[in-house]
């Protein structure tokens, strides 16, 4: 039966509260009586707390609180445990949270924290991964931990094997490549309003794990997870920094703890940059290896991942990054050694991809040297090596439905260099991605409930555990909802917000909610159909087979005048003796496994595969890059909502070119110099280039209606795509982003020179 | 935060003088804001007050006198800049440049006077109004001075403005329809970016001899400035690529650039030939 609603673009479901200036931000938020909190934050990379003096701060009018690690449970918090709330003996990166004040009003909060005296003992510092690991490195940012190393990923194939084939192989490459910091500059920076009253805690923050929040809110706070509410304001942008609760959250209910009022903090840009997380810079030392028609034999991979100061999920990213390494191409020998090191720098998170951005960089700059290397063209190196469906990885990662060649078919049209005009090179460059498409099993549960009610006027209200942090998932899962009962999309409501009401989910990430939620979404509509469709048949005298949901309505197939409307069906059954209400519940939780301590297991039940062609021009002189176009082309398994592909997919490649070119997050000693927007380039409308959004469907047997996953894949072959472009272009290969004019021009200069001698 | 921050708006130069007898060392003039409320914020500037110009019509307008000159209002924003048929008709070098400049929301603002007395070594303005050889009108309660745009620039951020001096106009002589003029800015995006270089020429030949020759960098040097051995060099010279290199290359020497949060130095120092070659090419191609 042809689908109605899902398949077909549909505006989103909170654009218009979103364009008219109605949706109520973090930053929109207030409570009566609320005071003002803000966080007193290190100025020193790193140094001894001697003393702190609050004493002048606490006797300034309207301050109604000034906490220090005194004040606290001194609970420690963070993944690993590595981190406090405030921090009591020692500060490890600039933007260590010292002290929290609380006042009546922002401007008072800010004087207070001016008054407050801290005494330092400054201590050296350490800002470069390498060196924080070297034999003589003598800064130790957790001086327990004996060591800087803060985490370590080891993952390899039969070790024989792989010494065999780097042997036999025709060609092997290795090389460098560097990735920098760069952050996801969401535009609604952090914040949260903490309300604690009768034992009760209430939170509104943009998280983007409500659940796992409630959790790790819990630990820090020591509130019994029972007495904590989470409830989700307008999320604007999330993209893995919302990932982590936040010290300066734990410090916020500390102070209303204390005064027992409404206190709110919100970050200034400048605190987004300095004391949100960012993507993690990451140094990879590849080898690649392969025969002499393109077939790959082994990869092997040395990570370092600049953590700085402390862990955040972000310290997980090696687990997606080794993927990438282990199974994006067949390849049969792999070895991955990551590490994870403590640095004096802003620590790093998680960020749309996780890890995987950098690791693809790497890679897909590899395919196209090798490429090179053996005089092939760049798409037939990687179509020949393309995962196809039915693969099992080196990971044992089930590949089920997979249309990698065709997106690289697609993306690949035209590649090399292209005529230009004198004073100007053009080309063509590509690259691919695998990126788990069908939830990924990171905890016990990768689960998600989904409670569908239809009430009386026929109006249909899911509460999900799925959070919609910009991406669209509300707009996804009305129209699947709408879809299966019948009903228009506008007559499906969305409660997601509020830990209170809304059932139990693993959080936003890992690309995981059409899918996950989707499916939970699904079968719970599926539970009030059928339910409906058994009153239906009685009302109608007919056989429920026959039965058709469609416009609102419940029809015989082949009599579409015999029907009932849907609220009328509801009413019935609510206005009789032992009536009854028609809710469905589900908790989809998919067919996968968690990876065992050798890094083997299917951890996704989809993998979502795409290749991005990215056409530059480069002037000669300059050495300036411009972007002409992108062709994206993405495995969605189905388009449930082509619109909002076309709008992931645009925001993705926006975000991978000014990866690839523009953006850096500059830091001296610890300190981003760049913490504005005119200096931290983003790209701006006029940069960017003609995006085409290229659908490709497999169908997705295990996926809602066939859907897999896109929110993080669009942005993550882009950054190698350009330099692929640019090589194809110049002939420069650049082995470090941001591709700057003056990395290109001087890479050209060196060429020139090559070229006179 | 220390202290409160006075404000006044007065609406007259008349208004101005009597507020600047006091305090003058702490006083900010605020025209758009773009610049002071920005460093203000960031703890650049200890101010305890600002005066608001925004109220002083005399500091607005735009029009052309019997000498053939434009003067420009300093309160005369970015976005009237590139949209005033009298500066496009007779100054559309300028018209280009304000064009060039941040956004449409900062250009609605943005005056062309706090671009100038901000001083900032990559105004862009200051390299067009440097080759149009431009000139400033300053006014304190001792009376009025002109001042031609090269002496206007002593440092980054400095200028011979003395305190409580106010600057009123611009004046630029009109560009006659065979002047040949480009500004050339080059940053790493292509809106909201502050140049990296900044490239402005004009030129006036003869056949395809160079009869005058104005060249000025911005954000390459301490302040703007003309570069006065590649002028020299042009002049009387046939324009082709000989002539084009080696002009590009005496300005290359001229610069003096710095590296900084938005590129190195070494990098700069090569877009100055780049885009002095660029710039005269495009001139070149004008008719
Ligand atoms: C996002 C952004 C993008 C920008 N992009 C660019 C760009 O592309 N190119 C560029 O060159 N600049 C750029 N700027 C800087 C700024 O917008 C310009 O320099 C602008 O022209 C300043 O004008 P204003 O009227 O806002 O000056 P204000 O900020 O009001 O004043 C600047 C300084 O000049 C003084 N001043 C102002 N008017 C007078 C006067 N009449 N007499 C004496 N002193 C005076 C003020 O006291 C202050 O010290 C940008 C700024 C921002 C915030």
């Amino acid at each position: 039966m042809p689908e109605m609603i899902v398949g077909k673009s549909a505006t989103k479901y909170d654009a218009f509260a979103k364009v008219i200036g109605e949706a109520q931000y973090i930053q929109d938020l207030t409570q009566p009586r609320m005071l003002w909190g803000k966080i007193l934050r290190s100025s020193l990379p790193h140094a001894r707390i001697l003393n702190i003096d609050t004493s002048k701060a606490e006797k300034l009018l309207g301050v109604k609180a000034v906490l220090t690690a005194k004040d606290l449970p001194g609970r420690r918090i963070g993944f690993g445990n590595d981190n406090e709330v405030l921090k009591r003996n020692k500060v490890r990166c600039v933007g260590d949270e010292i002290a929290a004040v609380a006042a009546v009003d922002e401007a008072t909060a800010i004087e207070a924290m001016s008054l407050i005296k801290v005494e330092f003992e400054p201590l050296t510092a350490v800002f470069d991964p390498e060196l924080a690991m070297a034999e003589n490195c003598n800064v130790l940012v957790h001086e327990s931990r004996g060591s800087n190393l803060s985490l370590e990923y080891h993952f390899e194939t039969d070790e024989a094997a792989l010494a065999a084939s780097l042997d036999q192989a025709a060609v092997v490459l290795e090389d460098r490549f560097t990735l920098p910091f760069v952050t996801s500059s969401a535009m609604a920076t952090h914040g949260c309003m903490a309300l604690y009253r009768n034992g009760e805690l209430t939170i509104w923050t943009p998280t983007q794990v409500p659940f796992l929040y409630q959790h790790e809110l819990m630990m820090a706070t020591g509130i019994p997870g029972n007495r904590i509410r989470v409830i989700q304001p307008t999320i604007g942008g999330g993209f893995g920094a919302k990932l982590d609760m936040y010290p300066y959250e734990a410090a916020c209910v500390h102070l209303s703890m204390v005064t027992g009022l409404p206190v709110k903090i919100v970050f200034t840009r400048e605190e987004e940059f300095q004391a949100s997380r960012p993507r993690q810079p990451m140094i990879i030392d590849l080898v690649t290896a392969a025969d002499r028609d393109g077939h790959l034999l082994a990869r092997k991979a040395k990570v370092i991942c600049d953590n700085g100061a402390y862990n955040s999920w972000g310290s997980t990213t090696p687990f997606v990054g080794m993927q990438t390494i282990s199974s994006l191409y067949r390849v049969p020998n792999v070895r991955y050694d990551a590490q994870i090191v403590y640095t004096n720098n802003p620590y790093s998170g998680a960020m749309r991809g996780y890890g995987n951005p950098q690791h693809t960089f790497a890679v897909e700059s590899h395919m196209d040297m090798l490429a090179a290397k053996l005089g092939m063209d760049p798409l037939t190196v990687r179509l020949i090596n393309a995962n196809q469906s039915g693969d099992v990885t080196p990971q044992k990662m089930k590949i089920t439905s997979c249309a990698f060649s065709e997106t690289l078919r697609e993306a690949g049209k035209e590649l090399g260099s292209l005529p230009s005009e004198p004073g100007k090179l053009r080309g063509k460059g590509i690259a691919g991605l695998l990126h788990v498409g069908g939830g990924a099993r990171v905890y016990r549960s990768d689960g998600c409930g989904a409670v569908v009610k239809l009430d009386d006027m026929g109006r249909a209200v899911l509460l999900t555990g799925a959070t919609d942090m910009g991406q669209g998932s509300d707009t996804i899962l009305t129209q699947i909802v709408a879809e299966v009962l019948g009903l228009e999309i506008k007559d499906v409501k969305v409660i997601n917000n509020d830990t209170n009401l809304t059932p139990w989910d693993v959080g936003s990430h890992a690309s995981r909610t059409t899918f996950i939620a989707g499916n939970a979404a699904k079968i719970a509509a599926e539970k009030v159909r059928s339910q409906l469709i058994t009153a239906a048949a009685q009302i109608l005298n007919a056989n429920p087979d026959q039965l058709l949901l469609r416009n609102k309505r419940i029809m015989v197939e082949d009599a579409p005048e015999r029907f009932v409307d849907i609220g009328k069906i509801v009413r019935s059954l609510h206005f009789k003796q032992d009536g009854k209400l028609l809710v469905g519940e589900a908790f989809y939780d998919p067919p996968t496994e968690m990876q065992d301590n050798q890094f083997l297991g299917n951890v996704s039940a989809a993998y979502a595969f795409g290749a991005h062609g990215v056409e530059v021009e480069v002037d000669r002189a300059t050495g300036v890059v411009k972007v002409l176009k992108v062709a994206a082309a993405h495995d969605v398994g189905k388009a449930i909502n082509p619109l909002a592909i076309q709008g992931q997919i645009e925001g993705g490649c926006a975000m991978g070119l000014g990866y690839a070119l523009s953006e850096e997050m500059k830091l001296r000693e610890g300190r981003v110099i760049n913490a504005n927007f005119l200096d931290y380039r983003l790209l701006t409308a006029v940069d960017i280039p003609e995006i085409e959004g290229i659908i490709v469907e497999s169908d997705e047997q295990e996926g809602p209606f066939g859907a897999k996953g896109i929110g993080e894949a669009c942005c993550i072959p882009t950054g190698a795509a350009v330099a692929n472009a640019v090589y194809a272009a110049t002939g420069v290969r650049i082995k470090e982003l941001p591709i700057t004019p003056a990395k290109v021009l001087e890479g050209l200069n060196k060429m020139r020179s090559t070229f006179d001698t | 935060m220390t202290g409160t921050l006075k404000y006044e708006t007065p609406h007259s130069l008349a208004e101005l003088w009597p507020l600047l007898v006091s305090d003058r060392e702490l006083t900010g003039f605020l025209a758009g804001g773009t610049d002071l409320i920005v460093k203000y914020k960031r703890k650049q500037l200890n101010l305890t007050r600002f005066i608001d110009l925004k109220n002083i019509e005399s500091l607005k307008g735009i029009w052309l006198d019997e000498n053939k000159n434009l003067h420009i209002g300093s309160l005369t924003t970015l976005t009237e800049l590139h949209t005033h048929p009298l500066i496009q008709k007779h100054a559309p070098l300028l018209a280009a440049a304000a064009r060039k400049m941040a956004s449409v929301q900062i250009r609605n603002r943005a005056t062309i006077g706090g671009n100038l007395c901000n001083a900032a070594p990559s105004a862009d303005l200051a390299p067009p109004l440097l080759v149009l050889d431009a000139v400033v009108k300053l006014e304190s309660d001792q009376g009025a001075r002109e001042l031609s745009i090269k002496s206007l620039f002593t440092g980054p951020g400095q200028t011979a403005l003395k305190i409580g001096e106010v600057m009123t106009e611009v004046m630029v002589p009109v560009s006659e329809p065979s002047d040949k003029v480009t500004y050339l800015k080059q940053g790493l995006r292509q809106a909201m970016d502050i140049a990296m270089a900044g490239v402005a020429v004009k030129l006036n030949m003869s056949g395809n001899l160079c009869q005058e020759a104005a060249i000025a960098l911005g954000a390459v040097a301490p302040t703007p400035i003309r570069v006065k051995a590649a002028e020299e060099w042009l002049r009387g010279q046939r324009i082709n690529e000989q002539s084009i290199a080696k002009a590009a290359e005496l300005a290359k020497i001229a610069a003096n650039p710095i590296s900084d949060v938005r590129t190195t130095a070494d990098y700069r120092s090569e877009l100055v030939s780049a885009l002095v070659t660029k710039a005269i090419q495009e001139c070149m191609t004008q008719v």
